[in-house]
C-alpha cells in the first residue's frame, strides 16, 4: 500500500473546520500537536451546550482512517469554556502527555498558534 | 416512513456490507427502538409524549453508539457517545467517501450534506437532552418527575417543545434524516474507519 505525504496541521484544520461547520455549539478547536505521535490529531473542542461536564478528561477516537495511504487517529475531548479557563491555568490538567504548548486555535473566523 | 427490519434481515445486511458484530447489534436495536417511536406516534397514536420521545432518543443514542463501534473494543467514554457526536463525524469522513455518503442520505452532494448536518443539529441536541441523566434532575425530562427534590411534574403529563418542533419542517428534516441513519447503516458504516 502506497504511503501518501501526511501534513498533520492541514488536516487538523480540515476537521477543525468541519466541527466548526455543523456543529453550533462549538466555539473553538484548540489543536494539540506537542507530544502527540506522527499520525494522530489532538483536538479539545470547546463547546458552549455541554451538559455533562466531567472533570475527567478522556478523549474519545474520532474515526480512525485505516487501510489507505492515509492513516491516522482523531482524538476529540469535549470541554465547557470554563474547564478550559481551568485547563489554561493549570487547576485542570489534561490526560498524561497531552499539552497546549504550542497549540494552535481554530475558531470559526481565524486561526491561531497560541502564544 | 414506516421502517421494520427482521432479524435475518439485519445479518444478512450486515454481512453482505462487512458491519461487525457490535456494530450490527447496536443498528438492530436503534431500528428496534425506531420502530416503536414511529408505532407510539403513528398507530398507537399514544396520548403521552414523554414514551414516543424516549424511544426516539434511545434509537439516536444507539446509532450514534454503532458508528463508533468501529473496532472489537468499546471506545472511551462511550456512554457520552450520541447523536451530536455522530453529526460532527459524518461531517469529517475522508474525501473518497463523501458523495456516497451524501447520496446515503439523499442529497446531491457533500456540502448539501453538511448543510443538512448542521440543519438537523438543533433537534438532535434537544433529543440527545431528554434522559434525566443528561438533562439533570431538576430539569424537563421524559422518564422521573421533577424536580427531583419536590416534584411538581410528571412526564407523562408534560407537552415537550420539542415534540411540537418535530412537526415542522426542520423536525421533518430531523426525523428523515434520522430514519436514513437507521434504515441505510450498512450502506455507509464503513466509512466510520
Amino acid at each position: 500500500m502506497a504511503t501518501v505525504a501526511f501534513d498533520r496541521e492541514e488536516i487538523a484544520q480540515w476537521y477543525a473546520q468541519q466541527h466548526l461547520k455543523v456543529d453550533d455549539g462549538i466555539t473553538e478547536v484548540i489543536y494539540l500537536p506537542t507530544n502527540a505521535r506522527e499520525r494522530e490529531v489532538r483536538f479539545l473542542e470547546i463547546n458552549k451546550d455541554m451538559l455533562d461536564a466531567n472533570d475527567r478528561l478522556e478523549p474519545i477516537s474520532f474515526g480512525v482512517d485505516m487501510g489507505v495511504g492515509n492513516e491516522h487517529v482523531l482524538w476529540v475531548i469535549d470541554i465547557t469554556p470554563e474547564q478550559y479557563q481551568r485547563i489554561q491555568q493549570a487547576t485542570l490538567p489534561l490526560p498524561a502527555t497531552w499539552s497546549l504548548d504550542s497549540a494552535i486555535r481554530f475558531t470559526r473566523r481565524s486561526r491561531r498558534r497560541m502564544p | 416512513m414506516v421502517t421494520r427490519f427482521s432479524d435475518s434481515f439485519h445479518t444478512s445486511v450486515a454481512k453482505a456490507h462487512a458491519v461487525n458484530e457490535p456494530q450490527r447489534l447496536w443498528w438492530k436495536q436503534a431500528a428496534a427502538d425506531w420502530a416503536l417511536f414511529e408505532h407510539l406516534r403513528g398507530p398507537a397514536r399514544w396520548r403521552h409524549q414523554c414514551h414516543p420521545l424516549q424511544a426516539l432518543q434511545m434509537s439516536s443514542e444507539k446509532i450514534a453508539k454503532a458508528s463508533f463501534r468501529v473496532g472489537t473494543s468499546r471506545p472511551n467514554k462511550f456512554s457520552h457517545l450520541g447523536l451530536t457526536k455522530m453529526l460532527r463525524r459524518l461531517s469529517s469522513v475522508r474525501a473518497p467517501d463523501q458523495q456516497e455518503l451524501a447520496e446515503v442520505f439523499s442529497v446531491s452532494c457533500f456540502q448539501h450534506l453538511e448543510r443538512l448536518l448542521k440543519s438537523v443539529r438543533g433537534i438532535a441536541k434537544e433529543i440527545e437532552r431528554l434522559p434525566p441523566a443528561i438533562a439533570g434532575p431538576d430539569q424537563i425530562n421524559t422518564e422521573y418527575p421533577w424536580p427531583d427534590s419536590n416534584p411538581v411534574n410528571a412526564p407523562a403529563d408534560w407537552e415537550y417543545d420539542v415534540w411540537q418542533r418535530l412537526a415542522t419542517a426542520k423536525g421533518r428534516e430531523f426525523l428523515r434524516f434520522l430514519a436514513r441513519a437507521i434504515e441505510r447503516y450498512p450502506q455507509y458504516a464503513h466509512v466510520f474507519r
